[in-house]
């Protein structure tokens, strides 16, 4: 809780103020952003310490922006947790191969959550 | 002489035509005067078809089994008429074996079976059967229906085997004869594309059999018409004298009026027989494509079945997905709320955001049974198998409703068999059917009262049992219980509302471990909820 900077993609707007808040609330500096397109706009200047990545995003899903973002020499470094709901049919598998570090379900348990994002640093 | 020559015309008709086995001519007293073969003439004057020819009728009679040889039979019999007046009888006796033979030859498929039943509800011949006497299925419903000239289908009745069989049936309406095609439901159930197979196969069977039978009667009617036709042109034109001769020697003398009286009956037999068949054929072809059409119609709604049930499952995903992202947030602000990450709330605003919390849960726990139950009848839920130790298991799920039952005043216990053996099951599917049990029985119990939870060994099972001291369940309501979206009526209180998908979902799921759920209970006496589960079993 040394001031990490969290990047949350987030395409429901409650959602990102909640993850925002909680994680600002916690200590966290945080950024937000709606899609993934945005992410990777993004990630050519900043370097989160984390990634919270929804996996159903308009326009280029979760799963193909993380896969990107860790065939990039740039980026494959940076921590990427996936935010599931419900998991399409295929998906787990998908999931499997882009590379994420972990995975959160949603709805989350916000005491929960924040204890994992502690444990991971 | 002339008796003689009757004789030899007789043996001659009966050597040509197999068909006809005995043929014989008696005079107004029933004194046979002339019969085929080396017959002993006899008098017939006591046989019901003498008599009634006897009296200027003709008579065909029903198909009857001849007792010597268990062929079907039939005689026909003609009056002899001299000038508009009856002067003796003549009689034929017409074997059907050969039709029974050839539809024995019929190859319908493995299984299927075909019968021609005569009017009487006696069989003429049968594929399977090669002894058909004493077989008399006019009880039959589906024989009655094709007797009394309907033609269908019949579902789930009882054949002549004993078989429970589907059946085609088609009158043959000339003769007041049936036929039946008959398949067991067995054989049918298992998928459309094999019901398309049995009514292709069905029908041209009928096919084959029409054309054969037609075939088999017109020949062995009409050629004995030929036959006899032409004997008495014959003699009526060869010997004609003879005849004028004889023409006061009664017997003999009208015996070539009786042929053609023969001849003009069978002749319209033949006719009738002919039409029949033409009748029969067309709607053969009307009955094959009406069934081709069902099929399709079968094969259609079976496709638009499966994509519907493929868009359900879509839909129930994607709801899921969306009701989710909403609950996140209500759960995630909720809990932000009563955590008081942003400062104190007052007694009403905490209470209210438990109580926010609690349904945003309640909803969860729905969703999850919805989506679970639909996995479960798209057979797409996976099950994890592995050691699962009964006790901490239990032990957990109990304390994961301790805090609401002391709430209401409700001490849970736990009573397990020493050294209870660990299964071999699905760990998070078994927590969630112990925890639906223990928390309906909290739910169901009034405050003050007691549930607890109970595990034995019995063989190769163990016996898990859920009880409490609740409000029960009546009687007729325990066949409901575990079915989707039946929730009990618990009359005016609305205290006791449960989700209706809880019950119905541990009983899949104990069911997917091959063990059994069942309720001991009566209204007011509280509820035993046990299952089984076998202790080790690869599933």
């Amino acid at each position: 809780m040394s001031g990490e900077l969290i990047l949350v993609v987030e395409d429901n707007e409650k959602n990102r103020v909640l993850f925002r808040d909680i994680l600002q609330a916690r200590g966290y500096r945080t950024l937000e952003v709606e899609t993934g397109e945005d992410a990777l706009v993004l990630l050519q200047n900043e370097r989160p310490d984390l990634i919270l990545m929804d996996i159903q995003l308009p326009g280029k899903d979760g799963i193909i922006i993380t896969k990107e973002i860790k065939g990039n020499v740039d980026t494959k470094d940076i921590p990427v947790f996936a935010l599931t709901s419900y998991a399409m049919k295929g998906d787990k598998g998908r999931m499997m191969e882009a590379g994420f570090d972990s995975y959160l379900s949603k709805p989350i348990k916000v005491m929960e959550f924040l204890r994992t994002v502690d444990d991971f640093f | 002489m002339e008796v003689t020559e009757v004789k030899r015309e007789i043996d001659r008709v009966h050597m040509s035509f197999p068909e006809i086995t005995d043929i014989y001519v008696a005079d107004m007293e029933g004194e046979q005067i002339a019969r085929t073969g080396t017959e002993e003439l006899e008098n017939v004057s006591k046989i019901w078809s003498f008599q009634v020819t006897r009296g200027g009728d003709e008579l065909f009679s029903d198909i009857y089994l001849k007792p010597a040889t268990s062929e079907p039979m039939q005689t026909i019999t003609l009056s002899v008429i001299e000038n508009s007046t009856v002067v003796g009888v003549l009689s034929a006796d017409i074997s059907f074996k050969r039709v029974m033979l050839s539809v024995m030859d019929i190859d319908v498929g493995k299984n299927v079976n075909v019968v021609v039943i005569a009017s009487n509800g006696r069989v003429v011949a049968h594929t399977r059967i090669q002894q058909v006497p004493e077989l008399d299925l006019s009880r039959s419903p589906v024989v009655e229906e094709v007797l009394a000239g309907q033609e269908g289908t019949m579902k789930g009745y009882t054949d002549e085997l004993r078989r429970q069989v589907l059946g085609s049936y088609m009158p043959i309406r000339e003769l007041g004869w049936g036929v039946l095609i008959q398949r067991p439901l067995a054989d049918i159930d298992a998928e459309v594309g094999q019901l398309k197979t049995t009514i292709i196969l069905v029908t041209i069977a009928s096919i084959v059999l029409s054309v054969l039978a037609g075939w088999l009667m017109s020949r062995q009617i009409t050629k004995p018409v030929h036959q006899l036709a032409s004997a008495s042109e014959r003699v009526a034109q060869g010997d004609l004298s003879t005849w004028i001769e004889v023409k006061s020697s009664n017997e003999v003398g009208v015996l070539a009026d009786s042929f053609n009286k023969m001849i003009v009956s069978l002749k319209k037999s033949r006719d009738e027989l002919q039409q029949w068949g033409e009748e029969l054929e067309s709607k053969v072809h009307e009955r094959t494509s009406e069934l081709e059409k069902r099929s399709q119609e079968l094969t259609d709604t079976n496709i638009r079945l499966k994509e519907m049930s493929r868009h359900k499952s879509q839909f129930l995903a994607n709801m899921s997905h969306e009701l989710r992202t909403p609950l996140n947030s209500i759960l995630g602000f909720s809990e932000v709320l009563q955590e008081k990450m942003f400062g104190e709330l007052n007694e009403k605003q905490e209470e209210y955001v438990n109580y926010i919390l609690e349904s945003g849960q309640h909803l969860l726990s729905l969703i999850n049974d919805i989506l679970d139950l639909s996995k479960i009848e798209a057979g797409k839920l996976e099950i994890e198998m592995g050691n699962v130790r009964i006790r901490d298991l239990l032990t957990n799920s109990l304390t994961m409703v301790k805090e609401k039952a002391l709430k209401h005043g409700i001490e849970p216990s736990l009573k397990l068999e020493d050294g209870i053996p660990d299964i071999y099951a699905d760990e998070r599917k078994l927590k969630q059917i112990v925890f639906n049990l223990l928390s309906n029985a909290v739910k169901f119990t009034p405050d003050g009262g007691k549930v607890g939870i109970e595990a034995f060994r019995e063989d190769e099972h163990i016996r898990v049992t859920v009880w409490d001291t609740g409000i029960g369940i009546k009687e007729g309501d325990k066949g409901k219980l575990f079915k989707e979206f039946q929730q009990l009526d618990s009359g005016a209180d609305k205290k006791y509302q449960g989700t209706g998908l809880g019950l119905a979902l541990s009983k899949r799921l104990v069911e997917l471990h091959h063990g059994r759920i069942w309720v001991e209970s009566g209204a007011g006496k509280g509820s035993r909820f046990s299952f089984t589960l076998p202790i080790r079993e690869e599933i």
